[in-house]
């Protein structure tokens, strides 16, 4: 990595966020999601019990979908933006390598992810404190670890950004994510298969997708439950390990992609 | 195809000919499809072979997002500008083109003249040694033409390179040191203008007189232009020029100034083509 390589990343990602920052869309996500969080107030009224779970829940299963729709929006456009409205041509124009480029539209997508969910988490953390819901730590490595899947999808979003048009990268992105949380059902019915072939795809499937629900501590947050410090570390190790995978194939796939 | 440090290489050819094409090469931006693309003997692929690179497009491609102060800085960041070097360069380019007072505004607000003028602020914003220009004057008014000739003229004196592409000849013939004349992704010709054999197909005198009727036998049925202070421009065939000089002998007209008119230069560069009549008498064409 040369000397210019990171202000050139830095100035790719801040372009990145510029332009989400400027984007309505962008906002109306955000501010949505918000609004969701509040609607869970209303929704944890009317339960009879269990409504600092209802709140809880509410809660992580906006910060889950919001993400998903967030990397969806800037991962279809993130390269598809710089083809058709041909800026590319002026970037890589500049002593900026493709991997470069493709370095700076991921820390680009990585800055406007994390200032997305830093508003809707604090605006959960509020709601949450304002109901005098005691917080534990497995609630923040909850929070730590959806921001991972946020960002590991945007890895992968950007994988499929390398060689799909926006349509096809939204149908992929979007079975990498159920199907990543389905990954423990998907080894069951590889066992239970009755067919060889349905076997392997199964099997397949479980082995080359993201096992996102093990990574998913929100249950624990929200009943209290003790997870071993060795588990969650290994966690990060995981979701490190697939982010990094996601992005050095995304890279191998765009440095051979002819662009103009 | 070559172009030597400090000189100046106009591409010149009919539409789809490969003018952009080469432009894009040099710019590292698509690889060759066979041999080699080299600047200061590094392949053009190579990033760090496009250090020194401006390139101007003949459409701005912009972010329609960004603020011209924002392009331009973000721009020079990717050539290695940084800090007060890099606010400096960016103040010094926008006023070089008159753009200081839309610094802060959006990139597509921008008629489409001050965007050429953007673009070519963000090509020299990093002070570039080589400058691949693709149709720069499209979309300038003639002020700005004259204004973007002048620039052009000085970075060249300055020592710096340039390859271009453009429709308009005069700018070709004004800028360039030599001509590629290309066609159909070849190069069919390449050389100075002046080396070019421009035939004399007449003569422009300037002379005074008192009845335009004088020139009726030397003019071929072209009619005299008029001139301030009782003068008259006269276009000569090339067989009449001894009667004019021989009238002007004779006191029948006074003449002020007698210039030859050469061959346009575009049905010089067609006739190399094969566009036009045919290739010069005498001359080979170097393909």
């Amino acid at each position: 990595m040369n000397a210019i390589m990171i202000p050139q990343i830095k100035a790719l990602a801040v372009n990145v966020w510029r332009e989400a920052v400027r984007d309505r869309l962008v906002l109306l996500l955000v501010g949505s999601g918000i609004l969701m969080m509040l609607v869970s107030l209303v929704f944890g009224q009317m339960m009879v019990g269990g409504r600092e779970r209802v709140l809880q829940d509410m809660g992580f299963w906006v910060l889950g979908i919001w993400g998903l729709i967030a990397v969806l929006y800037l991962g279809a456009g993130v390269i598809k933006h710089e083809l058709q409205r041909k800026t590319v041509y002026l970037v890589l124009s500049r002593p900026v390598g493709r991997t470069t480029f493709l370095l700076g539209k991921y820390f680009g997508m990585v800055l406007v992810l994390m200032s997305a969910f830093g508003l809707l988490a604090a605006a959960w953390l509020l709601i949450v404190a304002s109901r005098g819901i005691h917080l534990n730590p497995m609630h923040f490595w909850a929070l730590g670890f959806i921001l991972g899947e946020w960002l590991l999808l945007a890895a992968v979003s950007l994988f499929f950004a390398s060689f799909t048009s926006p349509l096809l990268h939204n149908f992929f992105l979007i079975s990498v994510s159920f199907l990543g949380h389905w990954s423990n059902e998907l080894k069951i019915f590889a066992d239970n298969a009755k067919t060889a072939a349905l076997e392997t795809l199964l099997n397949t499937l479980y082995y080359l997708l993201p096992n996102l629900e093990a990574l998913n501590f929100r249950e624990a947050a929200v009943y209290g439950d003790v997870v071993s410090h060795a588990i969650l570390w290994q966690g990060v190790v995981v979701l490190l390990g697939w982010t990094a995978t996601a992005l050095v194939a995304a890279n191998l796939i765009f440095l051979q992609r002819r662009l103009l | 195809m070559a172009v030597p440090k400090g000189a100046a290489l106009g591409l010149v050819g009919p539409n789809g000919a490969g003018k952009t094409t080469s432009i894009k090469l040099a710019a590292g931006l698509m690889p060759p499809a066979g041999g080699q693309v080299l600047v200061n003997g590094v392949s053009a692929m190579e990033p760090r072979a496009r250090k020194g690179i401006g390139l101007l497009t003949e459409t701005q491609y912009i972010y329609p997002h960004l603020k011209v102060r924002e392009w331009l800085g973000m721009l020079a960041g990717f050539s290695g500008l940084k800090g007060r070097r890099l606010r400096e360069r960016v103040d010094a380019v926008l006023a070089l083109v008159e753009l200081t007072d839309r610094a802060g505004m959006m990139l597509n607000t921008l008629s489409k003249g001050q965007l050429q003028r953007a673009g070519l602020a963000q090509a020299l914003v990093h002070e570039p040694e080589i400058l691949l220009l693709d149709e720069p004057m499209s979309g300038l008014d003639p002020y700005w033409r004259y204004r973007l000739h002048k620039i052009l003229m000085e970075y060249k004196a300055s020592g710096g390179t340039l390859l271009f592409s453009s429709h308009i000849l005069v700018d070709v013939e004004r800028l360039s040191d030599r001509v590629a004349l290309i066609e159909q992704g070849r190069v069919r010709w390449t050389g100075a203008l002046t080396d070019m054999p421009r035939q004399v197909v007449g003569y422009e005198a300037v002379c005074r007189a008192q009845d335009p009727g004088d020139f009726k036998a030397l003019t071929n049925g072209h009619h005299p232009e008029r001139l301030p202070n009782g003068q008259w421009r006269v276009a000569i065939p090339i067989d009449k020029k001894e009667a004019l000089l021989n009238m002007a002998a004779q006191g029948g007209i006074s003449m002020e100034s007698l210039r030859p008119v050469q061959e346009e230069i575009e049905e010089v560069l067609f006739k190399f083509a094969g566009m036009g009549a045919g290739t010069p008498e005498g001359k080979e064409v170097d393909a």
